[in-house]
């Protein structure tokens, strides 16, 4: 995967750093960015579903996911269809964050968050390009959005994940408490319209409530 | 006696399994999310039609609709596993009534159980077995004729599926786990590991199902074939599903023409998973009855393997022998604390420095060695991918281990009394692990070669009466220490060599015991080993800490072509890796500038330094902690990362850990201004966070009891009051485990025990931390080490 600035400026965020790092911050991140290309790629998967509006209930079409909230109505307002994406570092990350940890837990602190930076940054380019495929379509898509953001519940996430067959297709589970297992994951949902879309997001590093995200710690974005 | 499944196999070349049933329900109209077990409840007719169909393409095993029916997936359905197993089986009954071929047997089908096993999720391995039992037991009752365990990506939850069945029923089990293309799971389970370790719990058959189509499965098939003599069983996918429509598109001729390349690897049951209907069934039959099944295949010697690293035992390999508690103070306060990172350190400088199994011994007088054994060994798992060896002498810690460990383990060890035996070995065939048999007996060690080697032999005679293949047994010959019995290091070597050539058998040796009492130790043991190795010893137990024993099992291995063309010789010795050498004369830098700039290395060497002139204590108080505080307020006010503030507190770990040391040694006690517990919550297991609290509460000179993450209530609640603790600290990261937290805050102030309670976590804010009841929020590392102040005050002891 391509690490490059945005992802390098990411995981410095989630350090607690925004703007130019101590040196030896930087060295620990490269070391960082550096074991995080030693693992296997983010594993992605995705699917585009019809989005059904009946009874003011907004479904995906052939599944049984309601989709409730104020938050996703307004986002797929203009929307007839949307992609589901579950996105897993897998257990590699895993195990090499709680392996350096036994060793040295500021090491393992700094790879955390290289990998949160890491998966953030998959999920960037994959949305990239499936907006140059809508492009090619004159598709535009939203902005990513994740259960438990706004007011879509995290209960969602089974569904989510039962939905695209995760658990069986890439290695991603939930716990009871709904919780992506491996941790180092995240779901969303993107809408296709057939008009431009306001786009939000410009990256956790400028958001407002970036010191009390918990969405961020878990690597997960929300997407404005 | 003959099971069915054995029966069936003896009456078949081939024995066709069926072909996908979440394919022909959805068909059907089942909308994806719906739950196909329920789909069995309301409409029974039109699964046993399917059931009808496959049997009249050919089946011979029919796999009932029950692939997710166990309690978790169904909760909140208000339908029982039971209720679903018992439709099911009878809608496979139902499809056979009347049917005029040959009576198909019916497979109680179970898939993975939706949720990750821990330590990457929270589900524990008796949860998973209590789920398995469950539906074992009720397709049992209900008349099912095997069970199937099939999709499952890790060994781990499928080990406690097979131990459930074959616990639980009489039930013959079949197990097949999902690959990816480079032949290993989502959990990094190799072909080879799971065929080895279903072997060994005595599976009927297994192989593998789902993954990939037939082409691509096919080389996986072959390697799982090398390791097994088992009956094989494979059932792909309908080739891959097409990204856009997520449908399967290879035709049934197709998959039944890449389905003969299976023939000839000796494989025994065949079907179809994803996407396959029974007109593959149908064709996969046609395609495949006219070919031979050859009787017999070329299996690889047995081989030791955890779920990721298979070690087949040609050359020389090292056991690591640091995790046990035999002389070592400080391994044995470790244990006493139950201080697992300290343990798991261990086990990770030993696979860093080259060891290729672990051996694992936590027996130490006050140790629940059994339930502490289980704890170590699934911990290990968690951060290493090497093979253990269970090292005790409890039966039930033998069987604790074996039982965490989902691979194929060394037993260390037995000996040549009958009583020992009889205890140990039947675990051993259980497991299907290895075990090492110690020559000696209620006599004692024997002084000769001769009486060493009759004793082999008896452990030997005995293992293979309790259906332990010979290749797992192994032998020590035990070396002895050779400033006592000095004659006694040629007889070892000798009874080495008779082991082998006589009885053909592997060798284990201690290889540390021979320098004990004596000046150079490193040189008598590296020489004894070198000799050891000469006269056929194949797996030194050592310390793979010291670079000249290593050495010489490298440059062995080399001279004996194991090491083919010297190529892990040539890694690891090839020039452009300088020799490490300890910095003679240190940097100008003082022990607390070396805290603060974190650097760890100088930590601990100026702290070795300091002791000879200070006491413990004063380098604590006067140095490390003023230290740490200054970068701390670096922190608050923003000036330093949190990373460098952990820097500071690991390079300060360090130079604690020389202090315990020092302290362990002279039975002075330990560092403790006093003790907290620290647990991330009930079902949480984001534990970044506690980690950090810990290293900083640590170095404060707190007492750490780590609790570890997903802890339940009760156990919080149950060591605060049977250690008498003051301070607990509990985290928790998401919303949705916060109830957890309030849940054990409650159940602390309901048990009575006085204790303050701090609480911290990304979702936490000052005003929620009060409602829920705790006395204190701790925003970050720092404030808990200010809180931990509060409570004790300063430099109380």
């Amino acid at each position: 995967m391509n690490i490059g600035k945005a992802c390098r400026a990411e995981a410095l965020s989630y350090l607690g750093c925004r703007g130019n790092p101590p040196p030896e911050l930087a060295a620990q991140v490269e070391w960082g960015l550096g074991e995080v290309q030693k693992l296997p790629p983010p594993k992605m998967l995705w699917r585009e579903f019809l989005l059904e509006r009946t009874g003011g209930r907004l479904t995906l079409a052939g599944t049984t996911l309601a989709l409730p909230g104020k938050d996703l109505e307004n986002l797929l307002r203009d929307c007839k269809k949307a992609l589901l994406l579950a996105a897993a570092m897998g257990r590699e990350a895993e195990t090499a964050i709680r392996r350096i940890q036994v060793k040295d837990v500021g090491k393992g602190l700094v790879l955390d968050c290289c990998i949160s930076a890491a998966l953030e940054t998959a999920c960037n380019e994959w949305q990239a390009q499936r907006e140059q495929d809508a492009a090619a379509r004159k598709e535009y898509l939203t902005d990513r959005f994740s259960p438990g953001y706004g007011d879509l519940p995290l209960s969602l996430q089974k569904e989510f994940l039962e939905i695209l067959d995760a658990p069986r297709k890439i290695g991603l589970c939930a716990t009871p408490e709904f919780l992506l297992t491996p941790r180092k994951s995240a779901t969303a949902i993107v809408g296709i319209a057939n008009t431009p879309q306001p786009r939000t997001y410009g990256g956790c590093r400028d958001c407002p409530r970036y010191e009390a995200c918990q969405l961020r710690k878990d690597g997960i974005t929300c997407g404005k | 006696m003959e099971n069915k499944l054995q029966t069936l196999l003896k009456s078949r070349k081939f024995v066709y399994l069926d072909g996908g049933m979440g394919t022909m329900i959805q068909q059907n109209g089942l909308k994806l999310g719906q739950r196909p077990e329920l789909f069995v409840l309301e409409h029974p007719e039109a699964v046993a039609k399917i059931h009808r169909q496959y049997l009249e393409s050919g089946a011979d095993v029919l796999y009932t609709c029950t692939f997710g029916a166990n309690a978790h997936k169904l909760a909140g359905t208000g339908v029982s596993p039971a209720q679903v197993i018992k439709a099911a089986v009878s809608a496979a009954q139902k499809a056979a009534e009347g049917f005029p071929g040959p009576k198909p047997l019916i497979a109680l089908d179970i898939g993975p159980i939706g949720e990750l096993l821990e330590p990457a999720g929270t589900l524990s391995f008796r949860e998973a077995y209590s789920l398995f039992r469950e539906m074992a037991t009720a397709g049992e009752e209900a008349g099912a004729d095997l069970a199937v365990f099939e999709t499952i990506a890790d060994l781990g939850e499928m080990r406690a599926a097979v131990l459930a069945a074959k616990e639980n029923t009489s039930l013959p089990v079949l197990a097949t786990m999902t690959f990816e293309a480079d032949g290993r799971t989502f959990t990094g389970c190799t072909a080879e590991a799971a065929a080895r370790t279903l072997d060994g719990l005595g599976v009927d058959a297994l192989g593998l199902n789902c993954s990939l189509g037939p082409g691509e499965i096919l080389p996986i098939a072959r390697r799982m074939a090398k390791c097994t003599a088992k009956p094989l069983a494979v059932k792909p996918n309908a080739g891959l599903p097409d990204p856009q429509d997520n449908c399967y598109h290879l035709s049934p001729a197709d998959f039944a023409a890449q389905m003969r390349e299976f023939a000839p690897l000796g494989i025994r049951l065949a079907g179809g998973c994803c996407g396959t209907t029974p007109e593959f069934i149908r064709e996969l039959k046609k395609a495949l009855e006219p070919l031979p099944c050859p009787s017999e295949r070329e299996i690889l010697p047995a081989a030791v393997c955890s779920p990721l690293k298979t070690v087949e035992l040609n050359g020389v390999h090292i056991i690591g022998e640091r995790i046990n508690p035999t002389g070592k103070k400080r391994f044995q306060q470790a244990l006493l604390e139950q201080d697992l990172d300290y343990i798991l350190a261990q086990g990770v400088a030993q696979a860093d420095a080259g060891a290729e199994i672990l051996d694992v011994n936590v027996g130490h007088p006050g140790v629940d060695e059994p339930a502490l054994m289980e704890k170590v060994v699934r911990e290990l798992q968690g951060v290493l991918e090497l093979p253990l060896q269970i090292d005790s002498s409890d039966p039930a810690a033998i069987e604790a281990g074996l039982r965490a460990f989902h691979g194929v383990a060394i037993v260390n060890s037995v000996n040549g009394e009958e009583e020992n035996l009889w205890k140990i070995l039947p675990l051993v065939k259980k497991y299907g692990a290895f075990v090492v048999g110690l020559t000696l007996d209620s006599q004692g060690i024997p002084q000769t070669a001769e009486e060493r080697l009759a004793i082999a032999r008896k452990i030997l005679e005995s293992a293979l009466s309790y259906g332990i293949p010979k290749e797992k047994v192994l032998m020590d010959c035990l070396a002895l220490t050779v400033s006592a019995q000095q004659s006694q290091a040629a007889e070892t070597l000798k009874a080495v060599r008779m082991v082998r050539e006589e009885l053909g058998l592997k060798t284990v040796l201690g290889v540390s015991n021979i320098s004990f009492g004596l000046p150079n130790r490193e040189l008598l043991n590296h020489s004894f080993l070198t000799a050891a190795m000469e006269n056929g010893l194949n797996l030194p137990i050592l310390n793979p800490n010291i670079p000249s024993m290593t050495a010489a099992v490298a440059a062995y291995n080399v001279l004996h072509g194991f090491d083919k063309d010297s190529a892990a010789y040539i890694e690891r010795f090839s020039a452009s890796e300088p020799e490490k050498q300890a910095p003679a004369a240190l940097p100008g830098h003082t022990l607390a500038e070396a805290v603060k700039k974190g650097l760890k290395e100088e930590a601990r060497l100026k702290t070795e330094e300091l002791l000879r002139e200070k006491e413990p204590f004063d380098i604590i108080d006067g140095v490390l902690i003023p230290a740490l505080d200054e970068v701390g307020a670096g922190f608050e006010k923003g000036k330093l990362f949190l990373p460098q503030l952990i820097n500071a507190a690991t390079a300060s770990q360090e130079a604690f850990e020389v202090i315990r040391k020092k302290l362990a040694a002279e039975g002075a006690g330990t560092v403790n201004k006093g003790s907290i517990i620290l647990a991330t919550v009930k079902g949480d297991i984001h534990d970044i966070g506690k980690n950090i609290v810990k290293v900083l509460l640590q170095n404060y000179g707190y007492r750490v009891i780590d609790l570890g993450r997903d802890v339940p209530p009760e156990t919080v609640v149950e060591t605060a009051v049977r250690e008498n603790i003051r301070l607990v600290g509990l985290s928790a990261l998401m919303t949705t485990t916060l109830k957890s937290m309030a849940e054990t805050i409650r159940l602390l102030r309901e048990s009575g025990h006085p204790c303050k309670i701090m609480v911290g976590g990304a979702v936490l804010t000052e005003s929620y931390a009060m409602e829920m009841g705790a006395d204190y929020y701790a925003k970050d590392a720092k404030r808990s080490a200010d809180i931990a102040k509060e409570v004790f005050g300063e430099g109380e002891n």
